[in-house]
């Protein structure tokens, strides 16, 4: 079944088509990779996905919602989070907080059990505290708990957002280059939490220009060249796809030839 | 000893005021700032659209209620406390009473409620807020009716003590710019530091010197704060290209 289904969508920025009668879906339940050369549109289709940019024509389907042109935090709602490319964190709070942000609240905390510190606000500030300093173990980061975000290295940060995402409970995650600028002996960790995604049935749409990690984590790959889809399929398949050669190597085989 | 009769009782029209700050904020909200928002507009855009919102209200007011000088006051001056050689009236610690409370209330808000903790984040970083599930635009309207109903509250509690007109509010915006600049920015206990800080300088100054040449200790404060400590007493080194 797909969880997420593009038909025709394009978005155009003053005449630049970065997205171009776009159409792939989405399969619930596994770890699809968005590849393509730069500047090929992956990261504005997150953004249309998201909600973050409109697009000039198509539509975009969350299960069985319509989600074209919602607010980013409604797309959110639905059980869709993300991380981005540039990192987004909150400079100004520390690690744990910027966690704890992410994490739902039920009980809230409006400001008469902010006075009177219920029991049950209580209660539930512990438990969201205990689950994001889990979360913060599963990416390496306890240690840096009481840090403030904008005293972290790129990589860190990263690590903290995506520790963030993984606290938001989403259906759906699409992370945007989620190793780049990691440490690599923290590389095989972060696909142990993405494969740990896909088993306990969450779905994930990834941006990855690493092959390595695109070949050995994905059930399925869509390539993305000015724009448009070229390909889709097993990883297997595109590596032995001529136009994903073409797009990445240019056409000089064929001159070759 | 004095009683705190002579004080103006609570009523309903310092609320009434608030509520009315409130709804003003958030209607040049969306009249103002919203429209710069959804086209991205600069930060010193912003700043000349409020100075030309500014500009208006004062002008609207002198239509309505003229340009001169009107007074708050009701009931009796009665003679303040003696503390030292220092003399306290019983409106001034109305007034501090007043803001303290005013100032607990907007801390507990700011630090431990959920809101609190979405002005903050959108702040900090709005596209980060929307993938926490934050709709940025709702805060934004909290923030502006949370910060004009207090503005209008500071509003009544000042003109208890002064005389009101229709441009007093350049120097309580200078002011403010001012003590918060010392202070540092975005930090509450800050600007209250800042506020006191500046209020006790200016008025020793003029101790010795002529009353005149208040405004000049305040700017030459400011001045000295930004060639020395740019941040603020309580504000943090900030470094924009880490970010």
């Amino acid at each position: 079944m797909e969880v997420l289904r593009i038909t025709n969508l394009s978005k155009t920025f003053d005449g630049v088509r970065a997205v171009d009668g776009l159409s792939f879906g989405v399969e619930e339940g596994a770890i699809t990779a968005l590849i393509g050369p730069n500047g090929s549109g992956k990261t504005v289709t997150f953004n249309l996905i998201t909600g973050f940019y409109r697009p000039t024509g198509g539509e975009i389907c969350f299960k069985d919602t319509n989600i074209t042109r919602l607010a980013p935090h409604k797309i959110f709602n639905l059980g869709i989070g993300r991380t981005f490319q540039n990192i987004r964190l909150f400079p100004q709070m520390t690690v744990l907080e910027n966690i704890l942000l992410g994490l739902k609240y039920n009980s809230g905390e409006s400001l008469l059990a902010a006075i009177f510190r219920t029991p049950s606000m209580l209660r539930e500030e512990k438990e969201n505290m205990q689950k994001a300093i889990a979360l913060l173990k599963t990416v390496g980061m306890e240690n840096k708990r009481d840090e403030m975000a904008e005293n972290l290295s790129y990589g860190q940060r990263r690590l903290v957002e995506i520790a963030r995402t993984l606290g938001t409970d989403s259906e759906f995650y699409l992370l945007d280059e989620p190793m780049s600028g990691i440490f690599p002996n923290m590389i095989p960790q972060l696909l142990s939490i993405i494969k740990q995604l896909r088993s306990s049935g969450k779905t994930v749409l990834f941006i990855e220009h690493n092959m390595k990690v695109v070949m050995d984590v994905s059930d399925r790959v869509v390539v993305l060249n000015h724009g448009k889809m070229i390909a889709a399929g097993t990883p297997a398949e595109i590596q032995a796809n001529e136009a994903v050669l073409d797009a990445y190597m240019g056409k000089r085989r064929m001159r070759a030839s | 000893m004095s009683t705190f009769s002579s004080l103006p009782q609570p009523n309903s029209r310092f609320f009434f005021a608030s509520a009315l700050s409130a709804i003003l904020g958030i209607a040049v909200d969306r009249l103002v700032y919203l429209p710069l928002r959804k086209n991205n507009a600069p930060g010193l855009v912003f700043l000349l659209a409020s100075f030309g919102v500014f500009i208006f209200i004062q002008n609207l007011l002198q239509l309505i209620y003229g340009a001169q000088i009107l007074t708050l006051r009701t009931g009796p001056v009665v003679e303040g406390h003696q503390i030292a050689s220092a003399v306290i009236t019983d409106i001034q610690i109305l007034i501090l009473a007043a803001s303290l409370i005013l100032l607990a209330a907007l801390w507990l808000v700011i630090d431990k409620t959920k809101m609190g903790k979405a002005i903050r984040a959108v702040a900090d970083d709005t596209v980060g807020a929307s993938v926490s599930g934050i709709n940025p635009e709702k805060v934004i309207l909290y923030a502006f009716g949370i910060g004009s109903a207090l503005a209008g509250m500071g509003g009544v509690l000042v003109s208890l003590e002064t005389n009101i007109e229709p441009t007093m509010g350049m120097n309580a915006i200078l002011k403010g710019i001012i003590a918060s600049i010392i202070g540092g920015i975005g930090s509450i206990p800050g600007a209250v530091l800042g506020g006191f800080s500046l209020g006790i300088v200016e008025n020793l100054g003029i101790w010795k010197i002529q009353a005149g040449w208040k405004d000049t200790i305040a700017f030459a404060v400011l001045i000295i704060f930004l060639l020395l400590r740019p941040e603020g007493i309580m504000g943090k080194k900030t470094d924009r290209d880490k970010l």
